[in-house]
């Protein structure tokens, strides 16, 4: 039985992690601070998959972003995606072969460069990403950081993506983002009817309730969360524990079995 | 409905992460404190009774001037949408009032101008450097108070407005008292008079410190209730909490996208939040003086915020207190030694004066806590 | 049992090499990505790992020499040798994706994709977390329970056949081949590198074999 996931998204900015709260960003820490204070080596076992997107206002520095994707790939055994920026297979190709196993493409979701990536690296390495605010009855979609607005016809551009080349469609609020209120549901009911991509959901997520609320919808596949300060230290450890208590289709770890197995080929090996 | 506990014990709201030696704070039965028990009762509050009772008073306290009423505001997020409220839906002509802090932020002054630029009145009252320096620096020394002198002027300086322009109605935010946790003397009550306002907000000593300043009265003018005009003239002063449900995070979202309010690129000192008391630099001394006083900090009150409003739990609320609440704020330390004219001796001494030795130890020179919050 | 481990990850240009390094590492377990068959003989353990298209992952692996040089270390030199994902479909005899493409044919079995009607109208590729029911018992499986978890992320499956005697299946709307062991050859479809504890306990028992 094919389980739902929880994604936890890390937002980058020029060697800093941020809170964001409606696209507003807010430093927290730097590498340092999030390895100290959410201690991944630990706690990536009550996710199901990192996202980590380089939102980097300024001019963004690929390079500098590499280390840090890198190094918090290095600890985490699950599934990787990594975006912010990507308008070339090159610069996709540099986070697939430094840490990421998927690239989350918003502002340059087009068809040349989806059928670039996607020739090589397979559709089901490209998340497509959505930014949209709420409108009346209907949605507007933003691209660059939640700047620039590109449509007010959510359910055309919804359809025009679920034709892409792509595995996943990642929906993201930017009215519900960071405000701990809960997720926007509202934003399914403009999905084709033959949608076939996965779908990922995001924005205003502060606690295990709005998650879980996230997990219940059946056009939901997976819940993503980028609210860094409410899961910090045992956060993401307690959310899963409940969900998993209330016996929420989420995958099973054990955390002390990846601790045990920690050099264990060394300790055993003939050198 | 309180129950008794010795006066200083130490326990925690089982809701949100209030301690109890938060002054005038009180707890029921299943320990929740009485912000918690706030947050529930406001759901069963007639609303449009209290919606009524405002449009009475508005009429009540009507004058002959051109303006309905006072609003202080600061340019954040609280008076903003205050001041917009009571003009854009109740159609009055509020007049807004702003003592000027003293070591004013720069994200503060933008706001304020952002604010302005809709077209509000503003009086923006600046008293005299020497006796908000003073007055400031005595509320540091003798209350560990460290901007006793504005926290006075913030009020004195709208009363005197109010005053001058012959207007009778002030409405402040909230009640911080009953929205936060503290006395509930005022719940049901739509008008207070500045009796009360000075009881709670300076703990006695008031008088005290005025002549401990040695300032000459024309020097404090603008930090001297006009009592007796209050009373004559019969001017009402309220809280707009008392007519609408407070939520200070929707004032946050309203701020944002109506005034366009600006925040820290980074963690406000002491907090984990960026978006709020932004006007000057003293609230982190005055926070961290009050962790040292009384075990709870600037993130203990902001995740009592959060916590209320459900957008995390108390657990989670306890990790972020954990990493935030004690914070000393060295960023600003050398601004401080400069405007109290204190060298780093002198002020570090006060500051461990105030400590309460029953909560903190030192440990490598910092005031490390004995309590692990539960 | 102390014996000398020595561990190939080939890179023919397609597939997460720096995954597989990292939760090598983990185990405490040196490796050396090849680029070219070399020394291929010399490791106790190669790992083929795999994403993307089986036809251009054929092609690379002629255009590097190893097309020959793995089938020679799985068949003749009695290498470990781990197929993940599309690296475990590459082991087959052929596969439709691109076109009928011949694999390295460790194993007669047949790559084809999942269709709607199979999966029942789930979505297709097969992505995320799913149990792998144990139906054989397999040295990959050594201390780990049965329906557990591991990631899938394909649009291709390995058809079963008659030769394959030691295999384990997941289901998706229909059961399929998730991992197989026959002598020194296992394959998985999923990734045991993004499968947490699950996915480190399985290569930690490939290693130790």
């Amino acid at each position: 039985m094919l389980k739902k996931r929880i994604i936890f998204t890390l937002l980058y900015n020029d060697g800093f992690f941020m809170q964001s709260r409606n696209f507003n960003l807010q430093k927290v820490g730097d590498i340092n601070w999030l390895e100290k204070n959410y201690n991944f080596e630990k706690i990536s076992f009550y996710i199901d998959e990192l996202i980590i997107l380089d939102v980097s206002r300024n001019k963004k520095n690929i390079e500098k972003f590499i280390e840090n994707l890198k190094r918090v790939s290095s600890y985490c055994f699950i599934p990787i995606s990594s975006g912010g920026g990507i308008d070339t297979f090159e610069k996709a190709k540099k986070l697939l072969t430094n840490g990421a196993d998927k690239v989350l493409i918003n502002t340059n979701l087009k068809k040349n460069l989806l059928k670039e990536i996607s020739e090589v690296y397979g559709k089901q390495s490209i998340i497509g990403g959505v930014d949209y605010t709420n409108v009346n009855k209907t949605k507007k979609i933003y691209t660059e950081n939640g700047t620039k607005k590109i449509s007010n016809d959510i359910r055309k551009h919804l359809d025009k993506i679920s034709k892409l080349p792509i595995g996943e469609i990642y929906l993201n609020s930017i009215d519900k983002d960071g405000t701990g209120m809960g997720l926007d549901f509202s934003i399914l009911n403009f999905l084709p009817k033959y949608n076939n991509k996965s779908i990922i959901i995001s924005g205003g997520s502060g606690n295990s309730i709005h998650i879980a609320d996230g997990l219940k919808n059946n056009n939901v596949d997976a819940i993503a969360t980028a609210n860094l300060l409410n899961f910090v230290g045992d956060g993401l450890l307690k959310a899963r524990i409940e969900l998993l208590e209330k016996n929420f289709n989420l995958p099973m770890w054990n955390a002390n079995v990846i601790k045990k197995l920690k050099n264990k080929i060394k300790n055993n090996k003939y050198e | 409905m309180t129950f008794n506990k010795k006066k200083s014990e130490l326990f925690w709201c089982t809701n949100c992460l209030n301690n109890s030696l938060r002054p005038r704070i009180s707890f029921d039965k299943k320990g929740w404190c009485n912000a918690c028990q706030w947050m529930v009762e406001k759901k069963k509050i007639d609303w449009k009774k209290r919606r009524k009772e405002l449009l009475q008073i508005v009429k009540k306290f009507k004058s002959n001037s051109i303006y309905d009423c006072i609003v202080p505001v600061s340019g954040g997020k609280d008076g903003s949408y205050v001041a917009s409220k009571i003009r854009d839906e109740l159609g009055l002509n509020p007049l807004t009032v702003t003592s000027r802090p003293p070591l004013e932020l720069d994200v503060g002054k933008k706001n304020l101008t952002n604010f302005l630029k809709n077209s509000y009145d503003h009086v923006h009252v600046t008293t005299n450097y020497k006796a908000m320096q003073r007055l400031n620096k005595l509320g540091l020394i003798k209350k560990g108070s460290p901007y006793y002198g504005w926290l006075t002027s913030i009020f004195s300086t709208v009363l005197k407005v109010a005053v001058q322009h012959n207007i009778n109605l002030i409405f402040y935010g909230e009640d911080g008292e009953i929205e936060y946790g503290g006395s509930t003397e005022n719940k049901n009550k739509a008008i207070f008079d500045a009796k009360y306002m000075i009881k709670n907000y300076f703990e006695g000593g008031y008088h005290q410190i005025l002549k401990q300043s040695k300032l000459s009265s024309k020097e404090l003018y603008w930090f001297e209730f006009p009592i007796k005009e209050i009373e004559k003239k019969s001017i009402g002063l309220t809280h707009w909490g008392y007519f609408e449900p407070w939520d200070s995070y929707r004032n946050y979202l309203v701020a944002k996208s109506k005034f366009n309010l600006d925040e820290h690129k980074q963690n406000s000192s002491g907090t984990f939040t960026n978006f709020a008391q932004n006007d000057q630099s003293l609230f982190a001394l005055h926070t961290y003086l009050m962790y040292l006083k009384f075990g709870f900090g600037r993130a203990t009150q902001d995740a009592g915020i959060e916590i209320r409003r459900k957008a995390m739990t108390r657990e989670q609320g306890l990790n972020l207190v954990k990493l935030y609440d004690n914070h000393f704020p060295e960023e600003f330390i050398e601004e401080y030694l400069e405007y109290f004219r204190m060298s780093k001796g002198q002020f570090m001494k006060v500051i461990d004066f105030w400590a309460n030795k029953k909560l903190f130890k030192k440990v490598k020179n910092k005031w490390v806590p004995k309590f692990s919050i539960k | 049992m102390t014996k000398r481990i020595n561990v190939g990850i080939v890179n023919y240009g397609m597939g997460n090499i720096r995954s597989v390094e990292n939760s090598l590492a983990h185990l405490g377990c040196k490796s050396k990505v090849i680029s070219n068959p070399d020394k291929i003989f010399s490791f106790s353990h190669l790992i083929l790992p795999g994403v993307g298209s089986f036809k251009k992952a054929i092609k690379n692996l002629k255009i590097n020499g190893f097309y020959e040089a793995l089938q020679e270390c799985a068949n003749d030199k009695g290498i470990n040798f781990l197929g993940i994902c599309l690296g475990m479909q590459l082991m087959c005899e052929s596969s439709t994706e691109g076109g009928l493409t011949t694999g390295l044919s460790l194993i007669k079995n047949k790559v084809k994709p999942f269709s709607k009607k199979e999966t029942g109208n789930q979505k297709i590729p097969h992505v995320g977390f799913n149990q792998v029911k144990i139906e054989n018992e397999s040295l990959l499986f050594k201390n780990i329970d049965d329906n557990s978890d591991f990631y899938f992320d394909h649009s291709f499956k390995v058809m079963h056949d008659k030769n394959l005697k030691n295999f384990n299946v997941s289901e998706y709307g229909v059961k399929f081949i998730a991992t197989f062991e026959k002598n020194n050859i296992f394959g998985t479809q999923f990734h045991p590198e993004k499968s947490q504890s699950n996915g480190l306990t399985l290569i930690y028992n490939f290693l130790n074999n």
